[in-house]
């Protein structure tokens, strides 16, 4: 523990230092989160609550009063300093690391679909321009737009970086997807894409505003994993998106 | 169950024969019956209505809240992917009329825009904002998906008779004028190019003022 002299008393006093700089202080990163995708800390100065996506890594302090102080070390909130309580802490942070370095995700265009009915939303019939993701193994179908006449229109081919998600998105949009599948969870992460003003996302549902949209709502989980279990090196991004081919409905 | 079934098919005849003026031609024509793709949701809406929680309701409620906010402030995309968001969560005739709606004023919105900033043609036309291309399917499957639903849903709650409240009569003859609108332009060729303008007359002034 560090120690210092009082100067006015030539006191020596022991303290713990600025939050991360103790000795004791060890690295840890979110690695259990809740079925929206997002871990919730308590920000003590505000009594806010802040989301943190998995594997974010932190700067942990040893636990007092019951309580753990943590000082984020990327993502959104890099720097803040928030606190679990201790049985918490013990729960959801853990020592698996992100890999240091993007996934890849290769998405290539395939047909447009007239009326492909969505069971989730009601038999709703939707014009789809497919798509095939391949990520870490994985193949999963994408919808690449849904919604034409100009209000939004598939991506162009490209390479893309994928950053990391920010905040939980609205859970509204995607909750009534678990209804027709059970299993779906971590749908509240959606990952922006930079391109523009960094609203299209890789993101589960059955509607896809220019978004690359995972349709297999089974198989999000796996696809957010092969995601959010990586960093490229200045820890703003997590996969490098290339996109291929073209689509057969372009506006 | 039984009563359900009648009342049902009360809304349904009701809708089939209703007669609607057309806002632009001021016609007089009979709506068309039912698509198979309305009465494929309208049955989804019933088999699942018990399933129904309040925090569904509570959900699409805050949706409609937001697509309310962004229709009025005339961003009618914002406010199409708020209302479409909706039903989902509790379908209510409210967000089908209104996801209809703010899509096609999105669309003309979008047009219109591209149009002002495009460069002059040689011969001094402006050149195509929409084509023909999807025009007529896109229209005509967005009625039945958005408008006919919301029609329906609003006459089932009313007896089986289209509500007197100005924004389900003006959705009505909204879609009617739309429907004439795609069934002409199925007889055209891809390459011909939407008129903007008869878009436009169709909509009106917003539904929402």
């Amino acid at each position: 523990m560090p120690q210092g002299r009082v100067p006015a008393t030539g006191a020596i006093v022991h303290t713990a230092g600025a939050l991360g700089t103790g000795q004791d202080a060890s690295v840890q990163y979110v690695n259990l989160v809740g079925t929206d995708g997002w871990l919730q800390a308590q920000d003590d100065a505000t009594m806010q609550r802040i989301a943190l996506p998995k594997y974010t890594k932190v700067l942990v302090s040893p636990p007092h009063l019951g309580r753990v102080k943590f000082r984020v070390q990327e993502g959104a909130h890099l720097g803040r300093t928030l606190s679990l309580s201790e049985a918490n802490a013990r729960m959801y942070l853990g020592s698996k690391s992100s890999v240091q370095q993007p996934a890849r995700m290769m998405v290539t265009y395939g047909r447009y679909v007239e009326r492909w009915i969505s069971e989730a939303r009601g038999g709703q019939p939707i014009d789809q321009q497919m798509a095939t993701v391949a990520i870490n193994g994985l193949t999963v179908a994408v919808t690449m737009n849904s919604v034409w006449n100009g209000l939004f229109t598939p991506l162009e081919p490209g390479e893309y970086k994928v950053l990391l998600p920010d905040v939980p998105h609205r859970g509204n949009m995607t909750r009534f997807y678990r209804d027709t599948e059970p299993r779906l969870q971590f749908d509240q992460v959606w990952f922006p894409i930079q391109h523009g003003d960094n609203s299209r996302y890789v993101h589960v549902g059955n509607v896809s505003d220019g978004c690359v949209t995972v349709l297999d709502l089974a198989r999000w989980a796996d696809v957010h994993e092969a995601l959010i279990s990586h960093r490229s090196p200045d820890g703003r991004s997590v996969a490098t998106l290339t996109v291929r081919g073209t689509p057969e409905r372009p506006r | 169950m039984n009563a359900l079934k009648t009342t049902w098919r009360l809304a349904t005849v009701s809708i089939w024969f209703a007669v609607s003026v057309c806002a632009a031609e001021n016609t007089e024509q009979p709506h068309e019956p039912l698509s198979a793709d309305t009465l494929r949701i309208l049955s989804n809406i019933d088999r699942r209505a018990s399933e129904r929680t309040e925090a569904d309701k509570r959900a699409a409620d805050s949706l409609n809240r937001d697509g309310e906010r962004a229709y009025r402030k005339g961003n009618y995309r914002a406010a199409r992917t708020a209302f479409s968001n909706s039903y989902p969560n509790f379908p209510t005739a409210f967000a089908y009329i209104m996801t209809g709606d703010s899509h096609w004023r999105a669309a003309l919105q979008i047009a219109r825009s591209h149009a002002a900033s495009s460069a002059m043609g040689t011969n001094g036309s402006r050149a195509c904002v929409m084509s023909n291309e999807h025009f007529p399917h896109d229209l005509l499957m967005d009625l039945d998906q958005h408008h006919e639903v919301g029609l329906a849903l609003a006459a089932k709650a009313n007896g089986g008779k289209l509500p007197s409240e100005p924004l389900v009569q003006r959705a009505s003859a909204e879609a009617a004028c739309l429907r004439n609108l795609g069934t002409r332009y199925e007889t055209q060729p891809a390459t011909a190019c939407v008129d903007m303008d008869a878009l436009a007359a169709c909509l009106g002034a917003p539904l929402l003022q």
